[in-house]
């Protein structure tokens, strides 16, 4: 019963936050960036490890490397989220959510289903438009393992610390242009900000740079802890915010 | 807008993506190297090239030293640092300045340069690579197609019923 309630929600979250052309953006922007970046890779180095089969495994790992590092693009993700999540705040100021809430729905049915919707339509979108062209660009019989799970916790993370940031906003502001400027701004300035700081050893603690760098291999999981944990507070504290205290 | 016919459209529109960035990167792409090769043995450097239209030029420091030069795909490589026979893509012995083309297909290549003189040699590598890449070409021209072909078909549908 649950589950047929909660599908029929998605359903309509979905339609409501892809509509034309959304989704088609999304899209364009995700094929854009992989190929972009699976075309821009010429020189590979030299690979001094002359052991046979490790030769070619070490190639299609650090393509596989190359692939996740490109999905972090900071100018694509930003706008995207904030192009979604400004929706959310349009069904705010138009009076949509007031209506969507006047079904037999809870106000945390309504929060959780509309933030996955949000948050992961677009990470699917990339995760899609990056990794399957990789065995078109790489055509080796290769067993990877698991060498990529980090990489792919750090885009998740990557992700999510941009969705939150966004999510946030579009709930201070309920409006959709201010928060959607206010979200590009706010995470253009943490990234020109955060540039500043490049040579400073705490930068690894610091988004977007604790991302690219352990990609890059230059910091480790526990770099990532303060972006997570900023992430999933503020994705409480819009939880808190959207089912005790919205006014509608 | 129906489902499928949103499909065809963000078909027809990944296709003309890939058909744009394959223009954007068909632009003249120049990668040098300059490798050390001391006597009697070999060096090795790696390229992913694309299908494109490639050309390679290989000039010996200095001009009276004479290298082998073998172009190897991975599989060929592999039976080379195994000891196996193997074949090649391009090979040529005894030159001290070189320059030809070839079409490789999408993957990494590996360049052999091997000393068999007296003495330590310099080699300039320059790789020249132009034109569209095929293979993305094909990927491209296959979605829009795909795109046009089931917005057109989904069209026929919605006349007949």
């Amino acid at each position: 019963m649950l589950v047929g309630k909660l599908s029929s929600l998605v359903r309509f979250e979905l339609s409501r936050l892809l509509r034309f052309p959304v989704l088609e953006v999304i899209v364009v922007l995700a094929v854009f960036n992989s190929f972009t970046a699976y075309m821009s890779f010429y020189l590979m180095g030299t690979y001094t490890d002359k052991t046979g089969g490790s030769f070619i495994y070490l190639i299609v790992l650090d393509g596989l490397r190359r692939t996740f590092y490109a999905m972090i693009n900071y100018l694509f993700i930003s706008f995207i989220y904030a192009t979604l999540t400004s929706s959310i705040a349009h069904a705010i100021s138009s009076g949509l959510m007031k209506n969507l809430l006047s079904f037999p729905y809870r106000r945390s049915e309504v929060f959780i289903v509309e933030s996955s919707v949000t948050f992961m339509v677009p990470f699917i979108i990339y995760l899609t438009a990056h990794l399957l062209p990789f065995p078109f660009f790489y055509p080796y019989p290769v067993q990877i393992g698991f060498g990529w799970l980090k990489w792919f916790l750090t885009v998740f993370l990557s992700f999510l610390y941009i969705f939150s940031i966004c999510l946030t906003i579009s709930l201070a502001f309920k409006t959709p242009i201010p928060s959607f400027i206010s979200s590009v701004s706010i995470l253009y300035a943490m990234s020109f900000i955060t540039a500043g700081l490049r040579r400073n050893p705490l930068v690894n603690f610091i988004p977007p740079y604790c991302f690219i760098n352990s990609i890059l291999g230059h910091a480790h999981v526990y770099h990532l802890i303060p972006s997570s944990l900023l992430a999933i507070a503020l994705i409480a504290i819009c939880y808190i915010y959207f089912t005790r205290w919205l006014e509608l | 807008m129906k489902p499928f016919t949103r499909l065809g459209l963000v078909l027809i529109l990944a296709g003309l993506t890939v058909l744009g960035v394959v223009v954007l990167k068909s632009e003249k792409h120049v990668a040098r190297a300059t490798i050390s090769v001391k006597a009697g043995e070999f060096e090795t450097r790696l390229f992913y090239l694309y299908e494109r239209d490639v050309r390679v030029l290989v000039e010996v420091i200095p001009s009276v030293a004479k290298v082998d030069i073998e172009v190897l795909d991975v599989t060929q490589y592999l039976k080379f640092i195994r000891g196996e026979s193997y074949s090649h893509v391009y090979a040529v012995n005894g030159t001290s300045s070189i320059d030809f083309n070839f079409k490789p297909l999408r993957g990494v290549y590996v360049f052999v340069f091997r000393n068999s003189s007296g003495k330590s040699v310099l080699i300039r590598l320059t790789i020249v690579m132009e034109g569209f890449e095929k293979g993305c070409f094909k990927v491209g021209v296959t979605l829009l197609a795909i795109g046009l072909v089931l917005i057109a078909v989904l069209k026929v549908l919605q006349r007949l019923f």
